[in-house]
């Protein structure tokens, strides 16, 4: 499912994507996999919406109404904010390089999340401890992604007990 | 020389160092100091490791390892160890004994394994030479450890563990050593169990033959060691050889007068220093009773405590074979060269045992003593060569608390034996029962599995090279193998024992069902049995 298009880049792991329909983007859940056209691969670790700067400075000076609703203004944008983890059909879990601007975002199917968790054939959920030695995002976080995994692999019991055993893991670090 | 770790820190007097390597606790690495250009030597005291497995991956639900590795956990230092050593030193050859270099090594200083050439300066001696007992092999490695005999002569051996560690087994290994032709010694045993009868063994030409070590026991002369056992019909009490307060402790029934006890002292004044028989003194009992004749008479109460003495004495001593005029165990029967004498005592009642201990340490003492000052008399008993005296179940004849008719005589001979070569082993296996200025009069120690904790501190309190380090091995050990420390050895070591060449007379019961159904077997053949013994038919007929 198309999402959004790369909108910033951060840092070679770190991505920002606009969402396409920010209403659609409220029910997409932090810790979903994604796609960048069809090779980069990366999580959803954030969610961010705004209002254009300008805009906002308007409502501010107007200093009578200071609570006024984003929504009700209908001119706020939506942002996912993205952990790049690897690359479809790479060996490793790597990012070589970030994704261009504008390139356009999918979810990643099911049967895609299998795949890509996949080496030699087991279930592989190697780049958890980057992941975690670098802190690159909060153990809540990771938890979510988990959630994510459990449910693309809800017909592996093996793998569910791995999954399982990860959280508990990722629990206890916190 | 095989690298096997580095060091990470040292604090101290422990060296910590990584290493993939399991490495038991007790055995030995080196490094070497770049400024003194010398190799220090290291005990291991313990390993822990480095990094583990999350416990949530700890489960019999999936192979732990492999899943860990596909989650991502890096595995590396899983198999990593961080030991930590204690430094021993290097070896002085001029002071022959080990230095503390006082400088501890910096991080990233390669560690070895300690090989032959550094192990082997642990030991006093060497193996095979004159005044050694080779009685194993440091734990981990082919290296021998030897015991300087000299030491254990001159300064004492302690031998404690828990019951069936392997105490009685270790001793039988060093009086092996000891009787080989390097050192020919003289030594008595003290065997409350009689399970040293065993060692005669080592008469048996055939059976040193067949060991392939017949040459190791065959003296210069052509002759082999002698193994004599006495037992309960050999072993009396000559009453010429009691002292006062022995005669004394064996008469008293605990209501003795102190009138008694005056009259007794007179008759034993008397007789003092001559020869007499039982009957003789019973006859200067009598005696007394006509010296004293007319204050007896006005004084009821002294006839009284002639008679009570009389009547003690013929209850206690004369009607009791254990009493003797005689006695087989003269110092120069028991105490030769090449020979170790085996007292059987285990139809011995206990007070009895500490007695016959009693006056055969001061004998040997007196007449040690004598002959290294020179003293001996036409009419005295020398003993020209030092001795050894193992002391089995050491706790019964000098206890922690408590008195013990050898307690005083075992005291002073460990105390100052040294000086006239009258060498003790102690053996206990409740340490904590033994008195312990007699256990720290032991410069030498073998320890042995010792699993009760006030054992251990009993152990440590009353042994001052006994370091926390080496207690905390003890519990540790299994059958067979020793913690030995002290003055016979440069550094504390642990060794397995080698296997004795005579038979061990101490083992438990193995497999008593067969004992208690012996006399079924008639009755109702064993199945197993049976089968074997078709088998053979069928072999035969075959
Ligand atoms: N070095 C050894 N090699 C092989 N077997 C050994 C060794 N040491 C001990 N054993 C075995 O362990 C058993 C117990 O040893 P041992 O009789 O010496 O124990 P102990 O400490 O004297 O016990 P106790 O306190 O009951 O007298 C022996 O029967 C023997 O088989
Ligand atoms: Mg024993």
């Amino acid at each position: 499912m198309y999402i959004g298009k790369i909108n910033r880049i951060f840092d070679y792991d770190k991505w920002l994507v606009r969402a396409a329909d920010k209403e659609e983007a409220r029910d997409v859940p932090i810790g979903s996999f994604i796609r960048v056209n069809d090779s980069a691969i990366g999580a959803i670790v954030g969610h961010i919406q705004d209002v254009p700067d300008d805009y906002l400075a308007n409502e501010i000076t107007g200093e009578t109404s200071k609570n006024i609703f984003i929504n009700e203004l209908g001119e706020e944008n939506a942002f996912f904010k993205v952990l790049g983890i690897g690359e479809l059909n790479s060996e490793n879990y790597k990012i070589k390089a970030p994704p261009r601007l504008k390139q356009e975002v999918y979810l990643l199917e099911d049967e895609d999340i299998r795949e890509f968790h996949k080496r030699e054939g087991e279930f592989s959920f190697e780049y958890y401890s980057d992941i975690i030695d670098f802190e690159k995002i909060e153990p809540e976080i990771i938890v979510k992604i988990l959630d994510q995994l459990e449910k693309a692999f809800r017909d592996s019991d093996e793998t569910k007990k791995l999954i399982d055993a990860l959280k508990k893991h990722t629990r206890r670090i916190k | 020389m095989k690298n096997i770790g580095v060091v990470e820190s040292s604090e101290k007097n422990i060296v910590c160092f990584i290493t993939e390597e399991r490495i038991a606790r007790g055995s030995f690495v080196f490094y070497n100091d770049s400024e003194l250009n010398r190799k220090i030597l290291c005990r291991i005291k313990e390993s822990e490791t480095i990094e583990k497995i999350p416990t949530e991956f700890l489960t019999a639900s999936f192979e732990s390892r492999e899943a860990a590795k596909r989650v991502g956990f890096d595995l590396e230092d899983i198999g990593k160890f961080r030991v930590h050593a204690k430094i021993v030193g290097y070896f002085d050859e001029e002071l022959n004994e080990f230095i503390n270099p006082k400088v501890s090594p910096i991080s990233g200083t390669p560690v070895f394994e300690a090989d032959s050439s550094i192990l082997s300066q642990i030991n006093k001696k060497k193996d095979g030479y004159d005044n050694s007992a080779t009685i194993g092999k440091i734990i981990n490695s082919d290296t021998k450890v030897v015991l300087d005999v000299s030491d254990i002569v001159s300064t004492h051996l302690s031998v404690l563990a828990s019951t069936g560690s392997g105490k009685s087994y270790t001793i039988g290994v060093l009086l092996e050593e000891m009787l080989k032709a390097k050192n020919g010694a003289s030594a008595v045993v003290l065997d409350p169990h009689g399970e040293y009868r065993t060692l005669a063994d080592i008469m048996d030409k055939q059976k040193l033959n067949e060991t392939g070590v017949l040459e190791d026991f065959t003296y210069s002369d052509g002759t082999l060691p002698r193994v004599e056992v006495f037992d309960d019909e050999d072993i009396k009490v000559k009453v010429n050889d009691l002292t006062f307060n022995e005669l004394v402790s064996i008469i008293d029934d605990g209501n003795m007068s102190s009138k008694m006890r005056y009259y007794l002292r007179k008759t034993y004044n008397n007789v003092r220093g001559k020869e007499f028989t039982k009957e003789e003194l019973l006859d200067e009992v009598m005696g007394l009773e006509n010296e004293e004749g007319e204050k007896l008479i006005k004084s009821p109460q002294h006839s009284s405590s002639i008679e009570g003495i009389k009547w003690r004495y013929s209850k206690n001593i004369l009607n009791k074979k254990f009493f003797q005029n005689y006695t087989k165990l003269n110092l120069d029967e028991l105490y030769q060269p090449r020979k170790i004498s085996v007292l059987d005592l285990s139809d011995i009642g206990e007070l009895d045992q500490q007695l016959i201990a009693s006056v055969l340490l001061r004998k040997t003492f007196k007449a040690r003593k004598k002959t290294v000052k020179n003293q001996v008399k036409s009419n005295e008993q020398g003993l020209p060569y030092p001795v050894f005296t193992v002391i089995e179940e050491g706790h019964r004849f000098t206890p922690a608390s408590g008195e013990a008719k050898s307690k005083n005589i075992l005291k002073k001979v460990l105390s100052e034996g040294r000086k006239f070569g009258v060498g003790v082993c102690l053996v206990s296996q409740r340490p904590s029962k033994l008195d312990s200025d007699a256990l720290s009069q032991c410069m030498t120690q073998i320890t042995m599995r010792l699993i009760n904790p006030v054992d251990q501190n009993h152990v440590k309190e009353s042994l001052e090279s006994f370091s926390k380090e080496l207690v905390d091995m003890l519990p540790g050990l299994s059958t067979g193998e020793a913690l030995i420390s002290g003055s016979a050895i440069n550094t504390a070591v642990s060794a397995n024992i080698r296997e004795k060449i005579t038979r061990h007379g101490g083992a438990g019961i193995d497999d008593p069902s067969s004992l208690w159904k012996a006399d079924l077997e008639d009755e109702e053949p064993d199945i197993e049995k049976t089968e074997v013994e078709e088998d053979n038919q069928t072999d035969l007929f075959s």
